[in-house]
């Protein structure tokens, strides 16, 4: 079975916090909810939604060869024979690969389809929404660094979140605040993603890191994965999305746009 | 109480400076100037508005950004964003690693950089009228506004901490939507680190993009877990 484990504590500023952490795709996803009194339930609650993880290993494992989507691969099996959840999540991923000219593309991938760089932001947003609909309204997840907030973290605050500087994985390079968002971040530090680029066929990459904001983590997740591979001119996509921002980093330089950076350096 | 409103309408016009100050000029090319302009976006915020001459507060907040060294306001005409200017306008800074760039843009000291966005159409501001929703200490308030924004952005929550009757953060509850917001700022990394790791130290709850084998990711674990009795 799986590996987890559950914690509890107080915020600085007294709020009650739970924390579950869970093993997973290979990496660790960690859930937490925070509030003035928590409700007893809590500990069921975050297990019962961290068991959506496992479903989603099921469903979309390309490590695994008793999964529909590795059945999906290897050509057992056609894209209308799949599981409802996976069709639509091959709709969601071919509808970014057109607003994206192709540079998100998990058909272009070596070995078959693969839309893992969509599936883990959009697990997060599901799990979150679990939690939330168990009564828990302050929530937040990390699944390996896409993460999906809802409510506060605390009295009057809400998510204050840090993006990983891609020269230093000690160090946040930026910060803004998640407002029953989701963010995703990609970077030429993940080896293990085997970012290609679709265009180039090869790993060529223009930015080294790239990070989304929106209301939709599966959208985040892949966009931040093309904006990496396309640099500054994926903006376009964005004309039709007010409510999104990015946070893109070069070899010298860090380029935002929309509403969650306008206020970088807003502490005085 | 009345002065906790001005105070907040002073950062929403402020948040409203930002947001209108949005270095689309193509005219930007490269160069210091450029780092400049991206230090004072940085900055953005702090400029309280003109809108609130009449508070005591405000003025004090501003004549701090103002301050001596403010190295020149950027103001390579810092276009108005229409809202139906759809495209989103790239303007890239190359950092030029800048002498003049005064670090630590921090401190209201006279730390310079705060820069006071030029607000090249002054008849836009916003009449937020705020309304003070929230007072968890006599000294943070919650300000809530409504207004017809430079692009047509709506409502904008901040939550504002006030120390000795001036403000020592803008904190966002709410981000203005509806507008255009994909116009592109470009900040030389160094500077912005600073803010970065400042707000880092106290607030930051979870780190995206941190690998599950990075330094970064093991902290956000850690912090996660760094509960009482743990």
């Amino acid at each position: 079975m799986s590996n987890s484990s559950f914690h509890t504590g107080l915020t600085d500023e007294g709020w009650q916090r739970a924390v579950h952490l869970e093993d997973v795709w290979g990496t660790v996803v960690i859930l937490e909810v925070r509030s003035k009194e928590l409700a007893s339930d809590v500990e069921n609650a975050l297990a019962d939604a961290a068991k959506f993880l496992h479903q989603v290993d099921d469903w979309f494992s390309t490590y695994r060869i008793d999964t529909p989507i590795s059945a999906l691969r290897m050509g057992f099996a056609d894209e209308n024979q799949m599981p409802e959840v996976i069709q639509r999540v091959l709709e969601q991923c071919a509808q970014i690969r057109d607003l994206t000219g192709g540079a998100f593309d998990p058909w272009a991938v070596p070995g078959g389809v693969d839309p893992s760089g969509y599936v883990k932001g959009w697990a997060a947003d599901v799990v979150a929404d679990l939690i939330v609909e168990r009564g828990f309204e302050n929530v937040s997840i990390n699944a390996a660094g896409d993460l999906s907030c809802r409510g506060l973290q605390a009295p009057d605050q809400a998510w204050v979140v840090g993006i990983r500087h891609p020269f230093d994985d000690q160090a946040i390079i930026g910060s803004t605040v998640l407002l029953n968002t989701s963010m995703a971040t990609s970077g030429e530090y993940e080896r293990g993603k085997h970012i290609i680029n679709p265009f180039t066929k090869d790993r060529h990459l223009n930015l080294a890191s790239a990070t989304v904001v929106g209301p939709d983590g599966g959208l985040a997740d892949a966009l931040a994965t093309a904006l990496l591979i396309v640099g500054l001119d994926g903006v376009q996509w964005f004309q039709e999305f007010p409510d999104w921002s990015g946070f893109l980093v070069d070899s010298e330089t860090i380029h935002t746009f929309g509403p969650a950076f306008m206020n970088l350096g807003a502490e005085l | 109480m009345k002065r906790a409103l001005f105070v907040a309408v002073g950062t929403i016009a402020g948040l409203t400076a930002t947001l209108r100050y949005t270095p689309e000029n193509p005219l930007l090319t490269a160069g210091t100037d450029l780092a400049l302009g991206g230090t004072q976006t940085l900055g953005g915020t702090q400029s309280v508005a003109p809108v609130t001459q009449s508070s005591p507060a405000v003025p004090a907040v501003a004549a701090s950004k103002s301050a001596v060294g403010t190295p020149t306001k950027t103001k390579a005409s810092p276009n108005v964003v229409g809202s139906k200017n759809k495209k989103p306008k790239l303007v890239t800074t190359k950092s030029a690693t800048p002498k003049a760039t005064p670090k630590k843009t921090v401190k209201p000291a006279p730390g310079p950089t705060k820069t006071v966005k030029p607000t090249p159409t002054p008849s836009k501001t916003v009449k937020p009228t705020p309304t003070v929703t929230a007072t968890p200490t006599p000294q943070v308030l919650t300000a809530t506004g409504a207004g017809a924004l430079a692009g047509g952005y709506g409502t904008v929550q901040v939550r504002i901490q006030v120390s000795n009757g001036r403000m020592t953060s803008i904190t966002p509850l709410s981000w203005p939507t509806g507008g255009t917001s994909s116009a592109i700022s470009s900040y030389s990394i160094p500077l912005l680190i600073d803010a970065a790791l400042k707000s880092q130290s106290s607030r930051v709850a979870t780190i995206s993009g941190a690998s599950y084998t990075s330094a970064a990711f093991r902290s956000t674990l850690a912090s996660a877990m760094a509960q009482a009795g743990l």
